[in-house]
């Protein structure tokens, strides 16, 4: 049985070293270029006409404007507008990610931890450092919900703090845990088949059941990976309210 | 024979999709060897940790540059776009309907004043109308009283007359009948002043 583990592992294409760190590109790497080129040819191919009435590429990326736009209005307010290529570029990559893992034989950046991890503390320090910027020291009042008595403080405020420094480890561990999960587990099904095939007759029949199986987990798959990157995107808005209001 | 060939393609069908199967399930670096490292996923192999964060920061910025630069405003623009268009499109309905509603409003109160022209118009002729036929009949009933009256004036001088000379008519009847029977001749004078008595009697 094939190892299911394999489609994770990273092969270097072509090495590359700067200043002693081995920053190679590899198959990571390649998906990620083919996701930059899929989306901006595509979003660009789509705008390109500027049409009033729109075909259905250029409803497509307006739909998906749209979309984001409304994430950013309803979790931020309007003032998250000036987050909004950085909220839609997160969007786009982490949505390039989950969709072109679904390929075969493809790569799924997204189900990295390091991956996930550096676009969470993008977040996390885009909050940070916005915050302190805007609001001065002020901003670590998020610790301290409105309304709470005085001698909770010494209970609240570790656990709001303990709560924000959870923040990049649970949205990075979530969204790679899922692809991960997932991909191991077409993997492993597909797998039930493969070796099933061997046993003769009886075995493909046998493995006709795994397959059926499969085919529902692809779907489901897809569905894991839009609403993902949905959820990766709406946490980072939720997250970046901080920067805009204090006190939610 | 129907029944065979949607054995067939079922068949077909499951077989092509197991070699699906085998797609996802095909390992192209054979044998499982176990991952250097021995940590088992290669996601928690640090060698590759640096490749994987300068690779996708250079996708991440490349990717907001190109959205924040060109798509995205172009999205924006072309929404913007259709927003003044169909704004515009909505005022100028508005104004024409507007209008429409000035252009019915002042037909209505032409219409309205032209109604109570007319009705004036016709009162005015049926009252001056009327007054004209009063004022003839007036006329014509005066210049008939008058006639009446010239009329009855002379009717009455034709009666006096006819009585005066019924009165000398009987006085001489009277004087000749008097003479016949007396057989001498009457005084007419006499006869006369008898008459007038008796029909002044009368008229009393």
């Amino acid at each position: 049985m094939a190892d299911p583990i394999h489609q994770f592992e990273i092969i270097p294409l072509i090495p590359l070293e700067v200043a002693g760190v081995d920053i190679a590109f590899t198959n990571s790497s390649l998906w990620m270029l083919i996701g930059i080129v899929l989306s901006t040819l595509t979003l660009s191919m789509a705008t390109r006409r500027k049409a009033l009435v729109p075909g259905r590429l250029q409803v497509m990326s307006e739909m998906l404007y749209e979309f984001v736009a409304n994430m950013i209005r309803e979790n931020i307010g309007s003032a998250g507008r000036q987050y909004f290529p950085l909220i839609f570029t997160l969007f786009m990559v982490v949505l390039m990610g989950n969709l072109l893992g679904m390929i075969p034989y493809s790569f799924t950046y997204t189900s990295h931890i390091i991956v996930t991890l550096a676009l969470a503390m993008l977040i996390f320090f885009t909050v940070l450092v916005i915050g302190v910027i805007k609001h001065g020291l002020s901003f670590f009042s998020f610790l301290v919900p409105p309304g709470v008595p005085v001698w909770l403080f010494p209970l609240i405020i570790p656990i709001e703090l303990v709560s924000f420094l959870a923040r990049p480890v649970t949205l990075s561990v979530r969204l790679f845990a899922n692809m991960m999960a997932g991909h191991l587990m077409l993997k492993v099904f597909a797998g039930f088949s493969v070796s099933m095939l061997g046993l003769g007759a009886a075995g493909f029949f046998a493995g006709l059941v795994p397959m059926f199986f499969n085919v529902i987990l692809i779907g489901f798959e897809f569905l894991i990976a839009l609403l993902h990157a949905y959820v990766f995107t709406v946490l980072s808005c939720i997250y970046l309210k901080d920067t805009v209001e204090l006190h939610h | 024979m129907m029944d065979r060939l949607k054995k067939l393609t079922g068949l077909t069908f499951c077989a092509l999709a197991l070699g699906v199967q085998s797609v996802f399930a095909a390992d192209p670096h054979h044998g499982a060897e176990p991952v250097e490292g021995g940590a088992g996923l290669p996601q928690f192999n640090p060698e590759y940790f640096p490749t994987q964060i300068f690779w996708l920061t250079v996708t991440f910025i490349v990717m907001y540059v190109i959205f924040s630069s060109r798509i995205l405003p172009d999205i924006s623009g072309i929404l913007e776009n259709r927003r003044s268009h169909i704004d515009g499109d909505l005022e100028t309905a508005e104004r024409l309907r507007s209008e429409a509603d000035s252009v019915q409003e002042s037909y209505e109160s032409h219409l309205n004043t032209s109604r109570v022209e007319a009705k004036n118009l016709v009162n005015g002729v049926h009252a001056s109308m009327k007054a004209k036929a009063e004022s003839q009949l007036q006329q014509l009933r005066e210049k008939a009283e008058k006639d009446m009256h010239t009329l009855e004036v002379r009717l009455q001088s034709a009666k006096n007359e006819a009585m005066e000379q019924m009165g000398s008519i009987a006085a001489e009847a009277a004087s000749e009948a008097a003479a016949k029977i007396m057989g001498a001749p009457a005084d007419l004078a006499q006869a006369q002043n008898v008459v007038q008595l008796i029909s002044k009697r009368e008229a009393a």
